[in-house]
């Protein structure tokens, strides 16, 4: 087990090294959040709505930015794989598809985390909504929403990594499988933008943790179905 | 499996891609200590079958044999390396994979030390063929597929490849090595064994460990079928 999860590291370590040396996912969630985000503010503004309309439709708006811009980036994950094969050299040396899956969800659900906290930061600001005080309770919930995000985007990059409009077929396999995702995370943000606390005896969280836990567990047993020829 | 099975090969292979057959009812086996010449023209099958051989690709039909799952040194036309990664970095990367540490050796073997630091895209076809050989000979694999190995080498990089192959038969009589190539001229000198393909069959099979007039004939058979 523990040389298994070493290969996990060492697979991690390289995603991370990959993305700071291009930059590029993380250049592109922050600019697809920023710009979301400021249509929606001049869209909403003060003269049009007031602040406790606005403070209604801020998780709908927040979730739409969050997943809209996560969306464009479902088939990236896999391009640095396909540029010379690299994968195969990776299942030539005995990795398995789990491991690849693991570390790439890994990375993907760092950086989905890191667009919705800028998300909620820039759609504070741009909605004036006070959300100092539901911070931590709003970070669980981007937390879990990312990791199931990454779950989803990972094997739906790698599915859709061999057609020429991958661009355009990873959003449309993934979106049907978003909903209860989108649904839970809008609700359970509305109750603590609207209230300050979530329902945990509600039917959302359980259904953020099961999303979480479908999607892990039928990617670490298919990626390495999808990844082989 | 049964001692008299293969532990290396394939039995009865079928394999389309497309709508084009490229494999047709293959069998072959591959024993240790071999070093296999593969021959055939463009479309023979030649890189179809070293891709199932290396679990890389899965039959239509028929078993692939494989003891040696993840110990297999592949070299493809592809470069299995990352290309936004150095030289130095992939190679730190596929050997702590492998769990072997001899990254400063391969530099030094493959005459990478000066562009150790060079991303992998940057560097030259030839200097990224002798970057895809290093990886490929990390960990010494019992198993060695090499496709086309000649076709971006100078003079110098086939003589290091020449030598390393040659070194695996003459050093570890265990070790089988594949050679899928055209350039009989420069790598026929390792052969014990030459396979000819044609349109995804065997044309000819020399056997294990034949002599040269034999492994001459397979050559004259395949030389004979491209004209």
């Amino acid at each position: 087990m523990n040389a298994w999860l070493r290969v996990v590291g060492l697979l991690i370590s390289k995603e991370i090294r990959l993305e700071w040396r291009g930059r590029e996912l993380i250049v592109l969630l922050a600019c697809n959040a920023l710009f979301t985000a400021v249509l929606i503010g001049v869209g909403t503004s003060s003269a049009v709505l007031d602040r406790a309309t606005t403070g209604k439709i801020f998780p709908m708006l927040l979730w739409v930015a969050f997943v809209l811009s996560t969306l464009t980036s479902l088939s990236r994950s896999y391009e640095h794989e396909l540029e010379g094969r690299a994968f195969e050299g990776l299942l030539l040396s005995g990795v398995t598809g789990s491991q690849m899956y693991l570390s790439k969800v890994t990375i993907g659900s760092a950086l989905f985390f890191l667009n919705f906290m800028l998300l909620v930061v820039v759609l504070a600001v741009a909605l004036d909504q006070e959300l100092f005080s539901v911070w931590q309770e709003l970070a669980i919930v981007g937390f879990f929403s990312s990791t199931a995000l990454a779950s989803l985007a990972v094997i739906i990059g790698a599915i859709a990594s061999t057609s020429r409009l991958r661009g355009v077929l990873a959003p449309l396999l993934a979106l049907p499988l978003l909903f209860p995702l989108f649904f839970a995370g809008t609700e359970m943000t509305t109750e603590l933008v609207l209230r300050g606390a979530i329902d945990v005896k509600a039917v959302w969280p359980s259904l953020l943790l099961v999303v979480n836990a479908v999607f892990l567990v039928l990617g670490v047993n298919l990626y390495d179905f999808v990844v082989r020829d | 499996m049964k001692e008299d099975e293969p532990s290396f090969g394939v039995q009865g292979v079928q394999k389309t891609l497309g709508h084009t057959p490229v494999l047709r009812q293959i069998s072959l086996s591959f024993g240790p200590g071999e070093c296999v010449l593969l021959l055939g023209a463009n479309g023979a099958g030649k890189s179809t079958l070293l891709r199932l051989l290396a679990g890389l690709s899965h039959a239509d039909k028929g078993r692939v044999l494989n003891s040696f799952p993840g110990r297999i040194g592949f070299l493809s036309h592809h470069l299995f390396l990352y290309g936004r990664l150095t030289v130095r970095e992939n190679l730190e990367l596929f050997s702590a994979i492998s769990g072997v540490v001899r990254v400063e050796e391969l530099l030094s073997h493959w005459g990478l030390e000066p562009h150790a630091h060079t991303l992998v895209s940057n560097l030259s076809k030839g200097n990224q063929a002798r970057a895809a050989l290093a990886r490929a000979f990390i960990g010494e694999p019992p198993v060695l597929l090499l496709d086309e190995p000649s076709s971006h080498l100078d003079d110098r990089g086939i003589q290091l490849l020449v030598d390393c192959v040659r070194a695996r038969v003459v050093q570890a009589s265990s070790a089988l090595s594949v050679i899928a190539t055209h350039d009989i001229h420069r790598l026929g000198s390792l052969a014990t064994r030459v396979v000819g393909l044609a349109r995804g069959q065997v044309l000819a099979d020399s056997g294990p460990n034949a002599p040269s007039h034999e492994l001459q004939r397979v050559i004259d058979l395949y030389r004979e079928s491209n004209r």
